[in-house]
């Protein structure tokens, strides 16, 4: 379970400044960084899949822990490059949307989600997950292999809740807190 | 610029993220990477039906546990021995097949010696 960290350091992931992510205390490297490698690495996707076998089989109908883990990673080579084809003037709000399915409008330090593409076979259960800093501006906090139909339900989703929670926190406990910016930001996004 | 990107910038960690430069060399490799992919697959399937640990799997080909476990991340450019020696070790037929169709003789395995790291 992911404990509560006192110190974060952020990584820029986009030349441009639109896509950050937390260096959590204590953690080698950044979250995304880290995603990533835990995605292209079949031992511990595996391993994933072998913990998480019931889900795999009651939502996704694959009993074959190799099947899920050659689809994770056709998944994530597709997530990757179309991160990696972003250009600067793209939107990155094409790619992130809000956590909460029934949330339909912005909130200051908003929680979003990035999606992969699961391909012709399954919905996709690739997860990246996000502060939104100010439009087109994303700062992520973790991500995960979804196979639930909420975070909630989990251990590893919830814990990525927790962590979205608690970077939030800490952004607002260090006075990232721009009322005027983000009041610019809704009647911009409302001038649209 | 807004207090919040301020704030990233005035915090950022003294090592920057590697995730483009590992991401644009996957995407350049991938032509092999697939092959790595198969083969740890192959592997991987082998020592789940004879139980065999990645330990085990060490003391067969003579190597160290953390180069086994480097090996099955996937993503490891195998030297054409370090192949032969994971079909010795868990005796499975990852190229002996192909090598052997349309030639009247099989080619033979090669003998056992610690694998260079």
């Amino acid at each position: 379970m992911y404990k509560e960290a006192l110190i974060m350091e952020f990584d820029r992931i986009l030349d441009d400044g639109r896509l950050w992510a937390v260096k959590y205390e204590g953690e080698e490297n950044n979250c995304f960084d880290l995603l990533f490698d835990c995605w292209y690495d079949i031992s511990w996707l595996k391993s994933f899949f072998e913990k998480n076998l019931e889900d795999l089989s009651s939502f996704f109908y694959i009993t074959d822990v190799y099947e899920a883990v050659l689809d994770t990673i056709d998944e994530a080579q597709r997530l990757e490059c179309l991160m990696l084809d972003i250009t600067p003037d793209a939107n990155l709000g094409i790619l992130f949307k809000h956590l909460e399915n029934d949330r339909f409008s912005e909130m200051f330090l908003g929680k979003e989600k990035a999606k992969g593409d699961g391909g012709f076979k399954h919905a996709s259960w690739l997860r990246i997950y996000a502060i939104k800093i100010e439009k087109g501006v994303y700062l992520v906090t973790g991500g995960a292999i979804k196979l639930t139909a909420t975070m909630k339900e989990r251990s590893h989703t919830l814990a990525e809740l927790a962590k979205m929670e608690t970077v939030r926190n800490y952004l607002i406990d260090n006075g990232v807190y721009d009322f005027e910016g983000f009041n610019d930001y809704i009647e911009n996004e409302q001038g649209d | 610029m807004s207090k919040a990107i301020e704030f990233l910038e005035a915090h950022q960690s003294p090592t920057p993220s590697r995730w483009r430069e590992d991401a644009q060399w996957r995407r350049d490799n991938e032509y092999w990477l697939r092959y790595s992919r198969f083969i740890t697959l192959k592997v991987l399937r082998s020592m789940d039906e004879h139980s065999v640990t990645q330990a085990e799997l060490a003391r067969r080909m003579g190597c160290s546990q953390q180069y086994v476990s480097n090996l099955l991340k996937g993503s490891s450019n195998m030297t054409l021995e370090t192949v032969a020696r994971l079909e010795k070790a868990l005796n499975i037929d990852i190229f002996q097949t192909a090598l052997t169709i349309g030639h009247s003789h099989a080619i033979p395995i090669a003998p056992s010696s610690p694998v260079s790291e």
